[in-house]
């Protein structure tokens, strides 16, 4: 071995031990945006088949919101499956991580439609609604944004809302959003990142 | 040096081969007048009748809605436009576009979608979708549900579209 090369290895090594050293040291990169400080949730309750859901029932679990409705064939499924396929790779800690489908049409949407919706994704997420008045105290604080088209000829109405699902931590502060097109991977990393924790 | 270069090529071969357009999609499920329907499914759905607190058989709240998808390419070298679509699980049916903006999500009614000469139109989730509003049965994963869809230039074209769970 001659010295250029002794130095290229040395080097070489110096890199990767300095790789290895950030990587355990710095927090993991997140894939979704990260809530930096985190937003303190005010503690809300909405309805679900089963009675009364509140925040507050899920402390020292993270809690995943999404916001949409039953009438969406498009967003809100493919949403919903991405988010089951990444829960679905952490094993025994999906336990720790609690789905709420939170529906912004209660006019079209009972707690039971929402609750059969929801379970057709897995039989662990939760369905819930509320009053108007009920849902617009949840999303203004966590800056979702809805609203309810006008109906066409035969009565049907579209909703726009806020694609991105919700990321609380175990004290019921908003940490994380997923902007629609995350892969189920990307999901399945932030969440692997976040039950390390 | 030369074999290692002869293993390059042919991964690049490989990888090109790979990436490439010509991804198999395999048979259509339907090839008429030279428009061809990939893939075709339809999201499962319940129905809403008998949940909750409105009853009445045609009051926007119990009616019970649900996509379709599949891939459309135009074989032909003429633009074509897909206008309408309906089946007879559901009273009405639409074609929407679902758009983004500022991470809000938005579905409306288009008036077609244009399937170009020797290209194609995909219908997924995030883009364009057959719309089945009002729904006469439960569609439930295993079903198949026909779909008559009508082209500017190609007519009507039947498929079975299969029922799948989200």
């Amino acid at each position: 071995m001659n010295r250029q090369t002794i130095l290229f290895a040395s080097l070489a090594l110096l890199f990767i031990a300095a790789l290895l050293v950030t990587q355990t040291l710095m927090p993991p990169r997140m894939n979704g945006s990260v809530i930096d400080p985190p937003l303190a949730v005010d503690n809300f309750s909405l309805h679900s088949v089963d009675g009364p859901v509140s925040l507050s029932d899920f402390r020292g679990r993270y809690v995943i919101l999404y916001f949409g409705y039953t009438s969406c064939p498009d967003i809100c499924p493919d949403s919903l499956a991405k988010i089951r396929e990444a829960l679905s790779k952490q094993g025994e800690r999906a336990g720790e991580v609690q789905v709420i489908f939170v529906s912004v049409d209660p006019a079209r949407d009972s707690v039971e439609y929402s609750d059969v919706y929801v379970k057709r994704f897995s039989p662990d997420f939760i369905g819930v609604t509320g009053s108007e008045a009920e849902i617009e105290s949840v999303t203004r604080q966590m800056g979702i944004f809805y609203q309810l088209n006008e109906p066409d000829d035969g009565g049907f109405y579209t909703v726009d809302h806020t694609a991105s699902a919700l990321l609380l931590d175990r004290e019921g502060n908003l940490i994380l959003t997923w902007p629609y097109g995350l892969t189920p991977a990307q999901m399945e990393d932030d969440l692997r990142a976040l039950l390390r924790r | 040096m030369k074999p290692v270069k002869t293993f390059l090529f042919f991964l690049l071969v490989f990888l090109l081969a790979a990436c490439g357009p010509s991804a198999d999609l395999g048979d259509p499920a339907v090839s008429q007048n030279g428009i061809e329907i990939h893939q075709p499914w339809a999201r499962s759905a319940a129905m809403k009748t008998g949940m909750g607190e409105d009853s009445h058989a045609d009051s926007p709240a119990t009616v019970a809605v649900t996509g379709a998808f599949m891939l459309i390419k135009n074989t032909t070298g003429q633009d074509d436009m897909l206008l309408s679509a309906s089946s007879d699980v559901a009273a009405e049916t639409q074609i929407h576009q679902t758009t983004m903006s500022d991470g809000i999500m938005s579905m409306a009614e288009v008036f077609g979608i244009e399937i170009p000469a020797g290209g194609q139109a995909e219908l997924k989730p995030g883009g364009y979708h057959v719309m089945l509003i009002g729904l006469k049965e439960e569609l439930k994963a295993g079903k198949t549900v026909t779909l008559r869809l009508v082209f500017q230039n190609a007519g009507e074209v039947v498929v079975e579209a299969e029922v799948r769970n989200p």
